[in-house]
């Protein structure tokens, strides 16, 4: 009763408001517990390669779907209809990987994907193993890891002595304590530190058209301003969203690395009331707004690198009705294009104002940027909103933007799963799917956003200490 | 090339082709585990294995940290290709699983070690472990590894079977591998070098210290964790 409660609900709300393209959310409703569904949606590519065209799954859901009904069917028969259709198919195997469709969505593997199998969790070996605890989380074993992943060298000798002759809980103390003091060192937080190579894919350096220091052949922009403030919201108990969101820019002193959070910077432009921390620094504007009118690559890079939703690999659409309007005459509504621009384009309408390197200006916000350097651009480019659209919610401005990423699901999740493949090697597998799960859940809630804090969580997980 | 070098390049290579107890209890590279986690039944110990296989490989600046440490060489100076490029942190970073970021681009990590990554390895390991050996066997006074291992007038190791041999080998290990040797990996090292000399190098005693230098850290417990 209670699923049949849920599914009614996201089909009157995929109807109103949200007005989700219904697909993910009837999977979630009919699936609540399957991993794709904790806090964020299955990718369109559960069931199709690339929509409308359908993979292996989505074309065995196809015979099951209202057979009979006229096609195209409207969005609110599909939703009643698919349901069925997923029961349906639950037995079968379309892939041919051993496990059945319904036993993968649970499991959190994909129906259509036959190296996309689940794995049993790990049993305990038979035999003996003098040096590590195969079985469970071995403390030896974590500390040798936390010390090499967070200061960057081995524990020697002499440390290794000294913790074996402690018991179980001076054992945890000195995994805190080396985790605490590690995380002070170079190799954690200085330039080119680990936290700088998390922080490499969200910023995207091109050192040819650096400003600054290590400056390069053109100048443009500082970039190492969006590391200091990228490393200063994951230390010390600071609030990772501040990411997205600050108003304030960090100064990065050396000898050792030092983070200060400063009111401005001479490399900065963009007013403090219009700033959303490293989404509008001069950096993202002047490389990923460029000279574009509607900036959708700075949305789509920003929705990627802060909510680990990437649109090029249908993740994170959430169409809006009458969208994409196309007013930049760009031709995006195609059938084509439009799958996934009627996300992106509602997404991006909130840069709008944000310069990038057209004309003079160079990375500022512009109150009037599409009517001032654009208007020719089309006929209607300058009816372009400022407000938009982002996980399917409304948002007035770019501020919005940051704040409703920064407080939802996907960016606990992306924050978190950065982590984890740095830490525990690779992305959170559907074996690891409870822990992590928890992990993400507790960052957003009794680690209060607190990066140190999910990490002392984190190096106690069993996917990271035990070998 | 001369003779030694030939020999000693044969000796390294066998020596990375030879099982070595350390791999066995580590295994990254076997592959599926046996049908129902059986304890590996290649190993004399039957030891049990990981269910996870999940071993990391260290990366540029772990192995250049860790094997500095081990040798007591300053980092900068491990290893630099004609003398100036620093092996680790330039020359072999991707390959060894580093970045890129600012000059090509390559934001992330290649998802997998590459074909040539061992030998990037094998040529970090060997020059820092040439360096090492060299100041040790020049200011025996203040060796760090091989401290009190004399070499005879003809390059060999005095007392090949001493006391000074052994405690050496276990100091590498200490220092490469935070743990003391085994016995039967003692054995090994120890037979190694009765092999070097009977294979008519010029200065065995030197070729042997390199090999279980190069032995002990190129291991596959030096460089994953």
């Amino acid at each position: 009763m209670i699923r049949r409660l849920t599914l009614c609900a996201s089909l009157c709300l995929a109807g109103a408001a949200l007005a989700r393209p219904p697909a993910a959310g009837v999977v979630c409703a009919t699936y609540p517990s399957a991993p794709a569904c904790m806090g964020q949606q299955p990718a369109c590519t559960l069931c199709h390669t690339a929509p409308p065209q359908r993979n292996a799954f989505g074309a065995s859901l196809e015979a099951h779907l209202a057979p009979g009904a006229p096609r195209p069917l409207s969005d609110s028969d599909f939703s009643m209809a698919l349901p069925e259709a997923l029961r349906a198919v639950e037995g079968e195997d379309v892939d041919g990987d051993g496990v059945t469709n319904g036993e993968e969505l649970l499991r959190g593997t994909l129906p259509a994907d036959p190296a996309s199998v689940p794995n049993q969790p790990g049993a305990c070996a038979a035999g003996q193993n003098p040096r590590y605890d195969v079985c469970r989380y071995d403390l030896r074993f974590a500390y040798r890891r936390v010390l090499l992943d967070f200061c960057g060298k081995s524990p020697t000798y002499a440390e290794l002595k000294a913790f074996d002759a402690r018991g179980e809980e001076g054992k945890r103390e000195l995994l805190d304590a080396g985790l605490d003091r590690c995380t002070a060192s170079e190799f954690w937080r200085g330039k080119d530190g680990q936290l700088w190579k998390l922080a490499h894919p969200k910023i995207r350096p091109v050192g040819s058209i650096k400003a600054g220091e290590d400056r390069g052949a053109i100048p443009l922009a500082d970039y190492y301003d969006d590391y200091a403030l990228y490393a200063y919201a994951q230390l010390d108990d600071r609030d990772a969203r501040e990411v997205m969101t600050a108003k304030y820019y960090v100064r990065r002193e050396t000898g050792p690395t030092r983070y200060t959070a400063v009111p401005s910077l001479p490399s900065q432009f963009v007013e403090e009331g219009r700033r959303a921390g490293n989404l509008t620094s001069a950096w993202s504007l002047v490389s990923f707004v460029m000279f574009t009118a509607l900036p959708r690559n700075a949305a789509s890079q920003s929705y990627r690198a802060y909510l680990g939703l990437d649109i090029a690999l249908q993740q994170g659409l959430y169409s809006i009705p009458g969208e994409p309007r196309d007013y930049d005459a760009k031709g995006v509504q195609a059938p084509a294009c439009a799958a996934c621009h009627a996300t992106l384009d509602p997404l991006s309408y909130p840069f709008r104002n944000y310069n990038g390197l057209t004309s003079l200006v160079l990375a500022r916000y512009v109150p009037d940027r599409i009517e001032r350097y654009f208007a020719a651009d089309a006929p209607d480019i300058t009816q372009i909103p400022e407000s938009g659209f982002l996980l399917g919610q409304p948002v007035g401005d770019l501020l919005e933007w940051a704040q409703v990423g920064a407080n939802s699901d996907a960016f606990a999740i992306s924050a978190v799963t950065d982590y984890w493949k740095l830490l525990v090697g690779h992305p959170p597998t559907p074996e690891e799917h409870d822990e992590f799960a928890a992990l993400w859940q507790r960052f957003k809630g009794t680690h209060r956003y607190s990066v140190q804090r999910m990490l002392h969580d984190l190096i106690r997980t069993e996917a990271y200490g035990a070998p | 090339m001369r003779l030694e070098t030939f020999l000693l390049a044969c000796v390294l290579a066998l020596a990375a082709c030879t099982r070595q107890p350390v791999a066995r209890v580590v295994d990254v590279d076997a592959g599926t585990p046996p049908v129902g986690h059986a304890p590996d039944s290649g190993s004399p110990a039957a030891v049990a294995r990981s269910t996870r296989n999940n071993l990391r490989f260290k990366g540029p600046e772990r192995l250049t940290a860790d094997f500095a440490a081990a040798l007591d060489l300053p980092p900068d100076q491990l290893c630099n290709e004609l003398g100036q490029y620093p092996c680790a942190t330039f020359v072999h970073t991707v390959t060894l699983g580093g970045v890129d970021p600012y000059r090509s681009g390559l934001y992330e990590p290649l998802p997998i070690t590459g074909v040539t990554t061992p030998i990037a390895v094998d040529r970090l390991v060997l020059a820092a472990c040439a360096q090492r050996v060299a100041r040790d066997v020049d200011a025996p006074a203040e060796a760090v590894i091989f401290r009190g291992v004399a070499l005879d007038a003809r390059g060999r190791l005095v007392g090949q079977q001493g006391q000074p041999v052994r405690d050496a080998i276990n100091i590498l290990y200490q220092r490469g591998l935070q743990r003391d040797a085994e016995g039967s990996e003692l054995d090994a090292w120890l037979r190694l070098a009765a092999d070097i000399e009977s294979s008519g190098s010029g200065r065995p005693g030197r070729d042997w210290m390199t090999a279980v230098c190069f032995g002990v850290l190129s291991s596959a417990e030096s460089v994953f964790f």
